[in-house]
């Protein structure tokens, strides 16, 4: 069976907008968590988020939603970074596999505030089509001309790890040729009410792993991978990143938000993306941990590392990115995979920042508060989500 | 590469919540619209809707789990239950288990389910205050919902995937759940579709579309759609884990395609679309147009979707009846995919068919079939203004299984 490979990656982020400017961002250990200006937050608890400042959206894609402004963006940058003229791919062999968790949010809320007002007749008909979940990877198709199979998958904060694993397997289904894969999502009310409501949000900073983590922190963004099979990429000379070399997921089926106690669901994605990949255990080198800084992940979280890695997880250097960019959503596994993928490049793994007190219920090596040289051969990439959705990628550097 | 079957169906829609219940009134053309009056539409005062109203919920509503009062929720645990059972893989209650010990996946097309919830959400907080917020909601105010519901609610914890791609949703899923048994994630794997309506769904259709009394709905033939809400799941199962625990094998999956097309449903050529669904559906079921006996039609009375999809089948399949249930069903849309096709499943399984309205002196109910039905294909595009994708399933009698 032909590996599937990594030829492209496009990123925005709130430490950065950009591939380089993300990996700047995360290797400096830079702090995304700002004050939100994108909707007045006096009425929250907390006013802190992961925005994005300062985004352009390309031209032709103003009238859009923020999701899909953000998703062509990226998947514009992906091509570029894979060599591929986005207006001549082969549009029946390309397909997308886009994870979103709300997807156009903010233009929800403005049906929302201006549904009972005279003036929504007028722009209902502009307005609404614009804002639902399927409009997102139909604005996608729309603007790289896809022909092939186009997804949106729902799978919650863990959305970007499924995106992954589908585009993997319609890809070793020889369907197509070439997936844009990863996942988008903009910082909304929604969101921040939603996380508000639940309590879980952290007032001024996220502290993955910290014995002082105070929850997490939302954030917006969005990573579009291109994906190849191996033999392709080798015919056209492209660059390759990474192999993903497996895929895990699974469902906790215990509680619609707190994860297993036990980190079954969590134990077994990573189980079964290391199998899928043929990997053992001890072969992993770096783990990019979904690490959100909420008391329940982080302690469960470890919990599963030492069922996966036993004596090995306390050598096993993990991070949390969310710890600059905040929590962003279904964003976040697909940016962890970025950020996996120029670490095999690389050879530096990014920190956890504001780690200063270590937990005794979460004593790993976190990489805390600076980037690390280290050779990466195999990295681990977890991400979980309400509804007891688990996953695990795992990707490999390519010889 | 081994053959994915089916192996159980559960449906909840608006003709019926069982399967039997279902086919039957598919099979009378029964059009058991209602004028909605469960919630305004500001734009539609009281139109017709394929409203589900006899559904009787298999869990209490309680008030301190909001979820329980989710309509799609309901839908999607009421048939996933039906589903199992009707492929003979319920827990066994007898010692307490959720599972029965096989590995299940579960993956759903649902794409603007539980948006009420959301939009609850969102006014709850802008009207009084963000902090008054129900902690319970959000986590359900996701199209996810459903699925995750149903995971949690039967113990499912193979994987749990929702595809939100709108109309053509449910057969992504089945799709989906085809590539999940071949990539070993789980022998069995319940694909369904589930909506419901609410004012948001009529917030999205232009009240020129909808019809003006409910005899009017005749996809194909006349402009008019009436949308409808509903559930369907498949058991879908790798052939060998089916036939070694002696499963009944009701058809197979044996292809799909499906494409997205970039230009608007009005546009030049874009009946090329449906077509490429169609053949490449059946080339991977290695199958020809003569083979294909029956094509559950994706027309809703819209008539710019109708008439691609006319084009493309005079195109493939002329010969083919082509019953357009959603005369029956209504717009379902994520839920139509797996409707459809478990309304294909029950052609396959009792050799008979609805009424096929395009044609104007259509058979009557329970008039003879020329031939048996043994392939079956069905189609569902989205010629909307937000998506326009298209695909198609073929499904095929167990008996043709070698």
């Amino acid at each position: 069976m032909q590996p599937i490979v990594i030829t492209g990656v496009g990123a925005i982020s709130s430490v950065g907008i950009g591939k380089e400017n993300f990996w700047d961002g995360l290797i400096a250990g830079r702090n995304g968590v700002t004050y939100i200006e994108s909707f007045d937050t006096s009425a929250y608890r907390t006013h802190r988020g992961g925005e994005v400042k300062n985004f352009h959206p390309l031209p032709g894609t103003e009238e859009l939603g923020r999701c899909s402004q953000f998703a062509i963006h990226a998947a514009r940058e992906a091509l570029a970074d894979a060599g591929l003229d986005w207006s001549a791919l082969p549009a029946f062999r390309t397909g997308l596999t886009l994870g979103t968790t709300l997807w156009e949010s903010p233009m929800q809320e403005h049906i929302d505030d201006i549904m009972r007002t005279p003036g929504f007749a007028a722009c209902r008909r502009r307005l609404v089509p614009l804002a639902v979940p399927e409009a997102i990877p139909a604005n996608l198709g729309r603007a790289l001309r896809l022909r092939g199979p186009v997804n949106l998958i729902t799978t919650a904060c863990a959305a970007g790890n499924y995106a992954l694993g589908h585009a993997a397997s319609l890809l070793r289904s020889e369907t197509v040729d070439l997936m844009l894969a990863g996942g988008s999502d903009p910082i909304s009310r929604i969101a921040y009410t939603g996380f508000s409501s639940m309590m879980a949000i952290a007032a001024e900073r996220c502290q993955p792993f910290d014995r002082n983590r105070k929850g997490m922190v939302p954030g917006e963004g969005c990573a579009i991978l291109v994906l190849e099979r191996y033999d392709t990429a080798r015919r056209r000379g492209a660059p390759i990143y990474a192999e993903l070399a497996g895929c895990g997921i699974s469902n906790d089926a215990h509680h619609m938000t707190a994860p297993h106690p036990e980190g079954r669901g969590a134990v077994r994605a990573m189980m079964r993306a290391l199998a899928a990949a043929s990997i053992e255990p001890g072969d992993v080198d770096y783990i990019s941990a979904h690490g959100t800084g909420t008391p329940a992940n982080d302690k469960t979280e470890t919990l599963a590392m030492k069922q996966v890695f036993g004596a090995d997880a306390a050598r096993k250097p993990l991070s949390s990115i969310k710890s600059m960019l905040g929590h962003t959503m279904s964003a976040a596994s697909a940016l962890e995979a970025v950020a996996c993928v120029l670490a095999v490049k690389r050879g530096v793994v990014p920190p956890t920042i504001n780690y200063e007190e270590p937990d005794p219920e979460c004593d790993l090596d976190y990489i805390p508060n600076q980037a690390r040289e280290l050779k990466v051969h195999i990295a681990v990439s977890n991400a979980y989500a309400i509804g007891g959705h688990c996953s695990s990628v795992v990707l490999r550097r390519v010889a | 590469m081994g053959k994915i079957v089916i192996t159980g169906v559960g449906v909840v829609s608006a003709v019926g919540n069982s399967k039997q219940c279902f086919w039957e009134a598919l099979r009378n053309g029964e059009t058991p619209f209602r004028r909605i009056t469960r919630f305004h539409t500001p734009f539609h005062p009281a139109p017709w809707g394929a409203e589900i109203v006899d559904f009787e919920f298999p869990i209490p509503v309680k008030p301190k789990q909001p979820w329980t009062a989710s309509r799609c929720i309901q839908f999607a645990i009421g048939a996933a239950q039906q589903a199992l059972t009707d492929a003979g893989l319920a827990p066994d209650q007898s010692n307490g288990s959720r599972s029965n010990g096989t590995e299940i996946g579960v993956v759903f097309g649902s794409t603007r389910s539980c948006l009420d919830l959301v939009v609850k959400l969102d006014q709850d907080a802008v009207e009084r205050g963000p902090r008054t917020v129900d902690p319970l909601l959000f986590p359900d105010a996701n199209p996810a919902a459903p699925s995750c519901r149903v995971s949690l609610h039967l113990g499912l914890n193979a994987f749990n995937t929702i595809l939100s791609n709108g109309p053509t949703a449910g057969l992504d899923a089945v799709s989906y759940a085809c590539r999940a048994i071949h990539d070993g994630l789980a022998p069995v794997v319940l694909a369904g579709g589930v909506e419901e309506l609410t004012a948001q769904t009529f917030l999205f259709r232009d009240s020129m579309e909808l019809v003006a009394e409910p005899g009017s709905c005749a996809p194909f033939r006349r402009q008019g759609v009436v949308l409808g809400e509903g559930c369907a799941v498949l058991v879908l199962e790798d052939e060998q884990h089916a036939r070694k625990r002696k499963a009944t094998i009701l058809a197979e999956v044996s292809g799909y395609g499906t494409c997205f097309w970039p230009e608007p449903a009005g546009a030049d050529d874009v009946w090329r679309a449906p077509e490429f669904a169609m053949r490449y559906a059946m080339a991977e079921a290695h199958i020809s147009a003569k083979q294909v006996d029956v094509v559950f039609a994706s027309a809703n009375g819209d008539p710019c979707g109708d008439a691609l999809e006319a084009r493309a089948l005079e195109c493939v399949l002329p010969s083919a009846p082509h019953p357009a249930l959603k005369a029956s069903l209504g717009e379902t849309h994520s839920a139509a995919g797996c409707l459809h096709a478990a309304a294909c499943v029950m052609a396959i399984q009792s050799q008979a068919l609805p009424p096929d309205r395009m044609v104007a002196d259509a058979a009557a109910p329970g008039a003879e079939i020329p031939r048996p039905i043994r392939v079956g294909l069905v189609n569902c595009f989205s010629t909307s203004s937000s998506t326009q994708t298209y695909s198609s399933l073929v499904l095929r009698a167990s008996e043709l299984i070698q």
